[in-house]
């Protein structure tokens, strides 16, 4: 990497800026210019819209869910980070991998699942007597389950970063074991719980399937229902409602990251872990239902059942075979696509943070795409294609939906992120003096490229690839809207479909396949990240 | 009378199947500088952190100003609760906080007198306000010092505080630190594998060593009798360079391959002659059996290095001196009593 080479951080801007702008000057050019009612033929005002579709109280429900996932989500997941990091027993590995594995579950098959087991006539509903599972609290406990293997992530990696000779070093200043807690291992935990509580937020307010599955009327939902129903204005004023909802998150994670960096100690020497004793073995037990008994268990028996079920009915089956090739092609191409967007804003934003700058507007820039909800993001593609292919023949909007690249587009700007953060990684951790000793041989660019470069950054980027694949494989919003008129017929898209038209065999075997796919994915990188 | 402030019996302690420490005893007297002085991995640091509290050995018992806080097997008092003061190598300073509210940590109540008072004594009254990554290397190990010394504990463990510190500001470090725990009055026990830290700060000097089964206690006693009659080899290579020869005694000398070797105490029979650099000087003869094979400059002196008859010896010439050349021819002659083990 040439040290003052300014090529990645131009290149990097401008991809980051075509992924940031674009969806975000088509919805607001779809809220400035709505179109006239068909019925009256008039333009209705904001306000009329904003009353008609009841966003604020639809704000309040996305707020209120997100909290209490984003506070649910951190106790789950940093207590389950305890587990692994400060505590052992017999089996311990196989119990914190199993915690993590939820996090490669689609929110909307496990939120169908809960809702077919737990409510009337569910295998587990059935047996415990329970009401229909729909409403809040329960996509509240389904978005938990999803999103506490990420704070467990998060959190874990921080308190591998504490170091044992500081909380040594309070209790023999005769701070007790709860004070060494609250004064020297919690506030450097701050930013990690600050920053999952943050990505659990995010998630829950950009979700939509399981909000959708479990009647949850949120502004993903009834935006999706608008697009849906070709209400152009209405998803225009929900999609720029929850933009600006949004927003505050973007302070709040450019606030987390920096105080993110500033605690780390370098060569921590690890805490010792300690048996698991009855209380918090109690509370571990209590935590691993909620989270791998809901979001996996759960899922997985039921999307069995209702294969089972279909099997035994002699019920006819849609080719899956189909499905998995679509899914394949669109995850293993979004992928690339994806990493090629994240590549020189990584490499510019490592370069920068190598000479002890911080990463900028760029790096800020890159992270706020992942604060963009899949369906604002959808809307936002398509309200840019409609406006530039207005001044083109007729037929070109349906043209260039079809070609996938909008699709691919979409899947760029929603994971971008994502796949940023393990590349930046990749690159700040390579050496500059190998590059130097190899100039000094007298060896060729591309040679040093080739040859010491790539190969010091192929883990990261392996983990980087398989993190955008294992995010497409589970999308969904941008999938049913972007990917429609493409003809892909990914597994998403089917366990949609065939759920929404209660075909549950299908969406059951579908929903198998894709989890499979997703769990490989993620069994893939945990397998690299306890080799790291 | 006042009890001592450590007071530690049959110490031992196992890993797994892997013994670590053996029967370890050691008493430290008021005031009273005591160095743990072995190799890497002998067991230093199982022991302080044994007297710490922050591990629970297998055996023995160890008890602070009377009170026996672990015995057999169990703790009876935890960390918080043993009031000893522990400076860790790594510094172990709360990141997160500035050096005021690291000194003031440990204190039952905010005493600002105290904190001024211990920053003031370590030389860091104008760092109250900085955060530990603002500080360089020697001031945070001063911050830990002073922080550990701010609650006035009887007895303070120092874990190779120096090891992270270039030789020069070690050694004003060094003086600093004995400066400030004789003001303060406190015991303290350093652990270390810098024989010259442990030489030149210490009342007294316990060398660990470990062997097939466990390290112990190879010798105790003050600086100048650990390094001028240790009690085995081992002592006599970890306090110092020196060659080890054999020899026949017969009295206060001894037959060497080099010849007649002046001993500090009455020997007879085989014995082995520990020589330092410092007991002996090369003197440049035509046809000497011993030849200089490699000169070192180190600024005050120069060190020889010597050949011949199958053995290698070092020895000591001052800087301002004019050194031989490499391969010069010579004898050795001693200018001091050896030590025969």
């Amino acid at each position: 990497m040439e040290p003052n080479s300014r090529t990645p951080g131009i290149v990097g801007t401008l991809g980051i800026a075509l992924l940031v702008l674009v969806p975000i000057l088509g919805l607001i050019n779809a809220i400035v210019n709505r179109p006239a009612d068909p019925f009256s033929g008039e333009t209705p005002s904001l306000e009329q819209l904003i009353q008609g579709a009841r966003v604020w109280k639809l704000l309040l429900h996305s707020v209120l869910l997100a909290m209490v996932v984003a506070v649910g989500s951190v106790m789950a997941g940093g207590w389950m980070a305890w587990v692994e990091y400060r505590t052992r027993f017999k089996g311990h590995r196989w119990v914190t991998l199993l915690a993590l594995l939820p996090m490669a579950m689609p929110s909307y098959i496990v939120a169908a699942s809960v809702r077919s087991a737990l409510s009337p006539g569910g295998w587990i509903g059935d047996a415990l007597g329970l009401p229909q599972m729909t409403g809040g609290i329960i996509a509240a406990l389904v978005l938990i389950a999803v999103t506490a293997p990420l704070s467990q992530l998060i959190i874990g990696a921080a308190l591998q970063r504490c170091s044992a000779a500081e909380e040594e070093a309070a209790r023999s200043l005769g701070a007790s074991p709860w004070r060494v807690f609250t004064s020297i291992t919690m506030p450097q935990l701050r930013s990690a719980v600050g920053f999952s509580a943050l990505i659990a937020l995010l998630y829950a307010i950009s979700d939509f399937g399981a909000v959708a599955v479990l009647d949850m009327p949120v502004l993903t939902w009834r935006l999706y229902s608008a697009v849906e129903g070709q209400e152009v204005a209405k998803a225009a004023v929900l999609g720029g409602v929850l933009l600006l909802a949004t927003l505050p998150l973007f302070v709040i994670s450019r606030w987390i990251r920096g105080e993110f960096k500033a605690h780390n100690v370098a060569n921590p020497r690890p805490v010792v872990p300690q048996p698991l004793t009855s209380l918090p073995l109690g509370i571990s037990v209590a935590t691993l239902m909620l989270t791998v008994g809901l979001g996996l268990i759960i899922p997985i028996v039921t999307l069995g059942s209702w294969v089972a079920d279909g099997l035994s009915r002699n019920l006819a089956f849609v080719n899956p075979m189909v499905s998995v090739w679509d899914t394949l092609f669109a995850a293993i191409l979004g992928a690339f696509v994806t990493l090629a967007f994240a590549w020189f804003p990584a490499w510019a934003v490592a370069s920068k943070q190598r000479n002890r700058k911080r990463g900028g507007l760029l790096e800020d820039a890159t992270y706020v795409t992942s604060a963009l909800p899949g369906v604002l993001l959808a809307l936002g593609l398509m309200a840019a294609a409609l406006q530039v292919t207005q001044f083109l023949p007729p037929g070109a909007y349906a043209g260039l939906l079809g070609t996938g690249l909008l699709l691919m587009l979409g899947y760029s700007t929603r994971f971008v992120a994502e796949v940023f953060a393990p590349l930046r990684v990749a690159f700040l951790s390579l050496d500059p003096r190998q590059d130097e000793s190899a100039r000094t041989l007298g060896v060729s660019a591309w040679i040093r490229w080739r040859k010491v470069t790539l190969p010091a950054l192929a883990p990261g980027l392996a983990v980087a690839w398989v993190i955008g694949f294992n995010a497409i494989v589970k999308e969904l919003p941008v999938t049913l809207l972007l990917g429609g008129a493409t003809g892909l017929r990914t597994l998403s898209f089917r366990v949609w479909d065939r759920y929404n038209e209660s075909l549950w065999h299908d969406a059951g075997l579908a929903g198998l396949l894709l989890v499979s796919l997703a769990l490989g994915s993620v069994l893939m990188t945990l397998s690299w990240r306890r080799h790291a | 009378m006042p009890e001592v402030p450590l007071q530690i019996t049959g110490l031992g302690h196992q890993y797994g199947a892997s013994t670590v420490l053996e029967n370890v005893d050691l008493t430290i007297g008021n005031g009273e500088f005591v160095s743990l002085l072995g190799p890497s991995g002998c067991g230093k640091t199982t022991l302080l952190r044994s007297i710490a509290g922050l591990l629970t050995p297998t055996r023995g018992e160890i008890k602070l100003s009377g009170r026996s806080v672990c015995s057999d097997g169990q703790n009876h008092v935890e960390t918080e609760r043993r009031g000893v003061g522990l400076v860790f190598q790594e510094y172990a300073l709360f990141p997160h906080m500035t050096v005021t509210d690291n000194v003031s940590f440990g204190l039952p109540t905010m005493d600002s007198q105290r904190v001024a008072e211990v920053l003031d004594c370590v030389g860091m009254s104008d760092f109250g306000e900085r955060y530990p990554s603002e500080l360089s290397g020697g001031q945070q190990q001063r911050v830990a010092l002073a922080r550990s010394l701010a609650p006035r504990p009887s007895l303070l463990l120092l874990d190779e505080p120096f090891a992270n510190i270039d030789a020069i500001l070690r050694d004003s470090l060094e003086r600093e630190l004995l400066r400030v725990v004789r003001q303060e009055g406190a015991a303290v026990l350093l652990v270390t594998h810098d024989q010259q830290s442990a030489l030149s700060m210490s009342d007294r000097i316990m060398v660990l060593d470990e062997h097939s089964s466990g390290s112990s206690v190879l010798q105790e006693g003050t600086p100048a009798i650990i390094y001028q009659a240790p009690a085995t080899e081992s002592v006599a290579t970890l306090t110092g360079e020196c060659s080890i020869i054999d020899g026949v005694a017969n009295g206060k000398s001894a037959e060497t391959i080099v010849g007649v070797v002046p001993l500090a105490t009455d020997k007879t029979g085989p014995v082995r002659i520990v020589v330092r650099p410092n007991s002996m000087r090369f003197k440049p003869t035509e046809g000497g059996d011993f030849q200089v094979a490699d000169i070192r400059y180190t600024g005050a002196t120069y060190r020889l290095y010597i050949t011949g008859k199958n053995e290698q010896f070092e020895t000591d010439l001052a800087g301002s001196e004019i050194p031989p050349t490499i391969g010069t021819k010579g004898v050795l002659e001693f200018c001091h009593p050896c030590w025969a083990i």
